[in-house]
């Protein structure tokens, strides 16, 4: 065990140094990125378009929604090619395979920790109170996107040993599933029926109710389905697991 | 005490004629496709005891890195058991993981979690990991500076400090320079000492020679046979050189016989040797060839044919050639002949026998080596 746990320390520490290396900025670039995103978002929606007036900091409301998506994006994405790209140590030397789809989820996570610095340090210029009491209900939601993206990643990673088509068709389930989330698009907008439709995926719910603790100071409910998502992530990860530890005995045979 | 037990092991692999990665494939094959069954280990048993050195040996395709990979847990079995005493430190690769852009410290690092060393553990063995490697000038250099030399060092440094039961080599030490090698193979020695287990795989009989107590020899899958390192090494050799003779179907000349004047020679004296041999068509002209090999050693010592010499030979139906070995310089051991015959092809041969004649030199052992070659001194 500790000696599983150093090899995840060093696999992350050196997904981590290489991300940049040979960069001139190198880890400037982790806060640079996000706040160009924001930049171009504020110049387009908040004084060019006017498309978001109903929501009380829109730009803000968008870069929370794409800083999330992008997560769960490179959580799925990364992990989905974490087994093949490992193939040579996985042909070469034996550790639990599940280490290399957690390890490329971590570095996610790290991507996601320089966005989220970015946007406390917008939140607190754009005057919205961070220091409160149900920010501390952020960190909840973060780790249930990850749990669900990681748990995805489980199950695309074993997929994509054997059939490389699955790349493709991630892919383009998650070009749907960008417009399926209300994330360059306000909640609000959405009439009756479909909200009810849009709130049983659970993505959708994660980004409204990280919005709600900071944009709009509602309480976080889940008036739509009370403990779906949890219940749901919690299946996606069992599922998971069952199929990771089936599949990764033939990884080596099969890379 | 016992380090390694396998019994009835097997492994195959399904082969598929065309990539079957793609989902249009599988869906179109699903009643089965053009899959192709591959016994690549056929029912292995066998022992292995703590504190062996123990060579596998074997053509390629026999089965010895399929058998490595499943002792070191990266590939499951198909039936068998598996029984392995204390942690088994696989080097089945030089460097597995290594990272061109990361220095050589950060690598140490890596490849020593890698190969279940804790932070800790490799805190107290970074000077020796280092030392060992001689390469303390360029520790924080990146590896993709580094000569593939200095890749091997420090591959294999962290590689031996590593804390293990069970030492798994696949041909690796190919690469790096003579000196190196023979301070690896130093440190196999502490490590035997110290009761560890070593299972190396090489194409290098001669390293296998020297260093493994016992030799496991595989064919097609199955183990020939697992014995003395010398013996099996020897009878290797055997089956080697015959197998890559390639003979001349129908050859219209056969050996008859080889024989030397006397079985038991000095260095310095003549040794005469008589080949008998039968053609059945006089009219093309043949050649002979001989070579001396060192017994123990399987070392190709001295090779020479009739073409070499400028010699034209026109076969009798029953003829005779002899050649004398003149004032030969070989040290005390045993040695044999080949013996080919071919006509201009020197890659096919009319006929050929391996071992045609063993005989010794014998005397007091003054000097090193294979052979006495002639020398002065000058002191000034």
């Amino acid at each position: 065990m500790k000696q599983n746990l150093e090899i995840i320390r060093q696999l992350t520490y050196t997904d981590f140094k290489l991300r940049y290396s040979g960069s001139v900025l190198g880890y400037l670039w982790s806060f640079l990125k996000p706040l160009g995103l924001f930049l171009v978002l504020y110049i387009v929606f908040a004084q060019m378009l006017r498309f978001g007036d109903s929501v009380p900091n829109f730009p803000m409301y968008l870069l929370i929604g794409i800083v999330l998506w992008n997560f769960f994006v490179e959580v799925t994405t990364n992990g989905l090619h974490s087994i093949v790209q490992r193939s040579s140590l996985i042909k070469k030397i034996y550790f639990p395979r599940i280490i290399i789809v957690l390890v490329s989820s971590f570095s996610a996570l790290i991507n996601l920790s320089f966005n989220v610095m970015v946007l406390i340090i917008l939140m607190i210029i754009f005057k919205i109170d961070v220091f409160h009491l149900k920010t501390l209900l952020a960190p909840l939601y973060i780790i249930e996107l990850w749990v669900l993206g990681f748990s995805l990643a489980l199950i695309l990673s074993s997929l994509y040993v054997r059939y490389r088509d699955i790349s493709y068709i991630w892919e383009l389930f998650l070009q749907i599933f960008f417009y399926a989330t209300p994330i360059i698009y306000p909640f609000s907008m959405i009439t009756s029926p479909y909200d009810k439709y849009l709130m049983i995926n659970p993505i959708a719910q994660i980004i409204t109710d990280f919005r709600l603790i900071f944009i709009t100071f509602d309480y976080p409910t889940l008036p739509y389905y009370p403990w779906l998502h949890l219940f749901g992530i919690f299946l996606i990860l069992i599922l998971g697991l069952v199929i990771f530890q089936r599949s990764q005995r033939s990884f080596a045979e099969q890379l | 005490m016992r380090a390694i037990k396998i019994k009835n092991l097997s492994k195959s692999f399904m082969i598929n004629s065309v990539s079957s990665r793609s989902l249009k494939y599988t869906l179109l094959n699903v009643f089965g496709g053009t899959r192709q069954k591959l016994t690549v280990l056929d029912d292995i048993s066998f022992d292995i005891k703590k504190g062996e050195f123990i060579g596998i040996i074997g053509q390629n395709g026999c089965g010895k890195s399929t058998l490595l990979k499943i002792l070191a847990g990266i590939i499951e079995p198909d039936t068998g058991k598996i029984e392995i005493n204390g942690k088994v430190s696989p080097f089945l690769e030089l460097g597995v993981g290594f990272q061109e852009e990361l220095s050589a410290l950060d690598n140490i690092y890596l490849y020593g979690s890698l190969l279940g060393m804790t932070k800790s553990q490799i805190d107290e063995k970074l000077n020796d990991i280092i030392s060992f490697s001689e390469l303390e000038k360029f520790i924080n250099t990146p590896l993709k500076h580094f000569s593939s030399g200095m890749y091997v060092r420090l591959a294999f440094s962290v590689a031996i400090h590593a804390d293990f039961d069970n030492l798994l080599l696949d041909e690796v030490l190919a690469v790096g320079d003579v000196s190196f090698q023979q301070k690896c193979f130093q440190k196999f020695e502490e490590i035997k000492e110290k009761g560890k287990t070593i299972v190396f795989v090489s194409h290098n009989l001669k390293q296998i020679v020297n260093f493994s107590d016992k030799v496991i020899w595989m064919e097609s899958g199955k183990i020939k046979s697992f014995d003395n390192a010398k013996k099996i090494v020897n009878r290797y050799i055997q089956s080697h050189v015959f197998s890559t003779i390639r003979k001349i179907e129908n050859s219209k000349v056969s050996i008859r016989s080889v024989n030397c004047d006397k079985n038991i020679y000095k260095t310095k004296e003549d040794i005469k040797i008589t080949i008998k041999y039968q053609a059945m068509d006089v009219s093309k002209s043949i050649n002979f060839g001989l070579g001396i090999y060192s017994d123990n050693l399987n070392e190709y010592i001295f090779g020479f044919n009739t073409s070499h010499d400028k010699i034209k030979i026109k076969p009798f139906k029953n003829g005779t050639i002899e050649t004398i070995l003149r004032k030969q310089s070989l040290l005390p051991g045993n040695y044999y002949i080949n013996v080919v015959c071919f006509n201009k092809d020197e890659i096919k041969f009319l006929d050929f026998v391996g071992q045609a004649f063993k005989f010794e030199i014998i005397g007091n052992q003054k000097y090193r080596g294979l052979v006495e070659i002639n020398h002065s001194w000058i002191v000034k």
